[in-house]
């Protein structure tokens, strides 16, 4: 088996479409200007209840439905603690972490009465769609033909992200809550209730990016199988400074990197020093750019105590 | 990058109405699961100080908390949020583990030590480098130490795999040979895994105490994690103050992963930690990040988690109970506002007036 071949291609953009959703979910949160570590939180649930609809209902887009909810729902249980009631988002955005972590351990039990992971027929996958004409295309037929519509939406959500930040009343408040919140709600902008909007989206990409991971290929939940990809996304985002279009490429090359670890896994290279690769690409992204690892809010603070040192 | 994690101070009361809360939420969660909370509760009560073994475990798990939450506390306390005691400790732990297996012939009174040694200079040396880079190049230490814990337990993995495979282990299982007897904590308690690691932990509190209390890097610490503007003007280098929290932490928790080898597994073997790192976190928030708060942080979530397993053991009830009320308490804890809205001392001040006008209303 080579290294490269062409359906490596069609791996890299089903595991780039996952990180690249929750990585445009990281970019709200960055322009609103809240530094959200609850991304994973909110894939794991997401992999959890985008299971448990598709088994309960028979249907992936309830599933997918359901994974959005999740996704929603901690999200909200964020805001609550850190917008409503003040809490220090490090510190309850690990928090959330562990309590997930726990919950869809302790979900898993109750609902489906097993531990470790849970797998079934019943569980109903995303289909894989042939869009007509594709496999006309040279390049593209081997990316983009029989991934399934979450994939398609990821890859367009880029767009969808760069018009609403940038072209929409909206997106205007998102940015200006992030860039001085002071002045914006000077201007009459209610700022809490933007970055409310802002985690809620954050919230329901990653939801549906979790349900992209447990739907997405095997149709299976396992525990903690979100694997950390919540947190490349924030390095991701801040590594693209915040810029759509960067976001894209950075997520393609984590894909890559994930892609490239599955691969060679299953070549005679020890699998543990192959999957370490994304996480140290993090570390490595976090050293080459320096000046590019400010999240908004600390920009001041920061310019402060350098001038001060 | 300024990291926008100043410690604050946490009274009692935060602490105490944070746990009600959890237990509330906790006892919700088992009537969903259509189970009787006080049942449930009362099993986990006992199964944490129901008799001399419930005991027992309850300190035998608070024992890798002491180290980890004194390990996330110091770092805390310099305005550095470390969350990557778990990978620090991953390190130690396979550092004890070598030096336990392959220095022979020593006593007891020179291995353990060494050991210790050993597993702090690796503990150290893993939370180097997020310190490293979040002095000399600003990157964000949360996301570099969430980041390595990864690489920490698939380099473990990768190096008991290839270089110290147990013997007749054919790779199904990731673990060392076992340490020598001369470097196996002595049992405190016959018929229980409580081991003198107790001892050390309690120790290493202590040691925190006189380290942010008594010495001037303690001060420096204390004013740069609240300050790091002011510890500035004062003539305070910040930058060399956060890597000494650092890698004191990273040493701490290094130990904290030996003691768990040398007192329970005696091997170092794969995944053996079940997120200690985290728990310690927590552990350390709950108790304000204060030496006395992190003991008495410590033993709780010890608590729990023996609790929790008793809880498993005899109903269908998961342990990851206690691992999400853990993290419930810890929400509330931090939610200021919220806790502003339950003026405890003003109730009891009330209460106090109440009780004084009804004994002085009484008839002489």
């Amino acid at each position: 088996m080579s290294l490269i071949d062409a359906s490596i291609l069609a791996v890299i953009i089903r595991v780039t479409a996952p990180i690249l959703l929750a990585t445009i979910g990281a970019l709200f949160s960055e322009k609103a200007g809240v530094p959200n570590i609850t991304l994973e939180p909110a894939m794991l649930l997401g992999a959890f209840f985008g299971v448990f609809g598709s088994y309960y209902t028979g249907s992936s887009v309830l599933g997918a439905v359901s994974a959005v909810a999740a996704g929603l729902l901690v999200a909200l249980i964020f805001a609550l603690f850190t917008l409503k009631w003040g809490g220090d988002e490090i510190v309850v955005g690990v928090a959330i972490n562990v309590i997930m972590g726990g919950l869809t351990i302790f979900l898993l039990k109750i609902i489906f009465h097993t531990s470790g992971s849970f797998m079934s027929p019943e569980i109903i996958g995303f289909p894989q769609l042939d869009i007509p004409l594709l496999d006309r295309i040279p390049v593209l037929k081997y990316l983009f033909a029989g991934q399934t519509w979450v994939v398609y939406f990821a890859f367009l959500s880029v767009w969808i992200a760069h018009v609403l930040l940038y072209k929409t009343p909206f997106g205007m408040k998102i940015i200006a809550c992030g860039e001085n919140p002071l002045a914006a709600a000077t201007v009459g902008v209610n700022v809490y209730r933007i970055r409310l909007y802002a985690l809620l989206i954050t919230g329901g990409l990653c939801g549906l990016a979790g349900s992209q991971i447990s739907l997405g290929f095997l149709s299976m939940f396992s525990e903690n199988m979100t694997a950390g990809r919540g947190f490349i996304a924030v390095a991701a985002v801040i590594f693209a400074r915040a810029v759509p279009v960067r976001v894209l490429f950075i997520s393609l090359l984590f894909g890559l990197a994930e892609a490239l670890s599955n691969q060679l896994q299953l070549l005679k290279f020890p699998s543990e020093l192959v999957l370490m690769l994304p996480y140290l690409l993090v570390v490595l992204f976090l050293v080459i750019q320096p000046d590019r690892f400010r999240w908004k809010k600390w920009k001041s603070a920061g310019a402060v105590s350098e001038s001060g040192a | 990058m300024n990291f926008d994690f100043r410690q604050k101070p946490i009274e009692l009361k935060t602490a105490v109405i944070a746990v009600i809360f959890g237990i509330v939420i906790g006892g919700i969660l088992m009537l969903v699961s259509k189970h009787d909370p006080f049942k449930i509760y009362a099993v986990l009560f006992n199964g944490a100080f129901g008799d001399k073994f419930a005991l027992a475990s309850s300190l035998r798990w608070t024992i890798p908390l002491l180290f980890t939450g004194v390990a996330s506390a110091i770092a805390f306390r310099g305005g550095m949020f470390n969350i990557g005691v778990e990978g620090q400790m991953y390190l130690g732990a396979l550092a004890g583990a070598l030096t336990g297996i392959y220095l022979t012939g020593l006593s007891s009174w020179v291995h353990i030590p060494l050991i210790i040694l050993a597993s702090a200079l690796a503990g150290m040396a893993w939370a180097f480098v997020p310190a490293l880079l979040k002095v000399r190049y600003n990157a964000s230490e949360v996301v570099t130490t969430l980041m390595l814990n990864y690489v920490a337990i698939y380099l473990t993995d990768y190096l008991v795999k290839y270089y110290f495979i147990a013997k007749g282990s054919y790779g199904q299982t990731i673990i060392t040979d076992q340490i020598q007897k001369s470097a196996r904590m002595p049992s405190l308690i016959h018929a229980t895994q409580l081991h003198a690691g107790l001892l050390i932990g309690i120790l290493f509190v202590v040691l925190f105490y006189f380290l942010i209390k008594k010495s001037k890097l303690g001060y420096e610490i204390s004013i740069s994690g609240i300050n790091p503007e002011f510890a500035r003007y004062g003539g305070v280098s910040v930058n060399r103050v956060r890597m000494s929290v650092m890698l004191i932490s990273g040493a701490v928790a290094g130990v904290g992963g030996a003691v768990e080898v040398m007192g329970i597994t005696w091997r170092f073997m794969s995944h053996f930690s079940p997120n200690f790192g985290f728990d310690g976190i927590l552990a350390s928030l709950l108790g304000g990040n204060t030496p006395i708060g992190v003991l008495l942080g410590a033993l709780f979530m010890g608590s729990l988690k023996a609790g929790a397993l008793t809880v498993e053991r005899s109903t269908d009830v998961s342990r990851s109970l206690a691992t999400i009320i853990q993290g419930v308490i810890i929400c509330f804890v931090s939610a200021r506002y919220l806790m502003a809205r339950f003026p405890v001392s003003k109730w009891l001040d009330g209460f106090k007036r109440n009780n004084r006008r009804r004994n002085s209303d009484e008839p002489h």
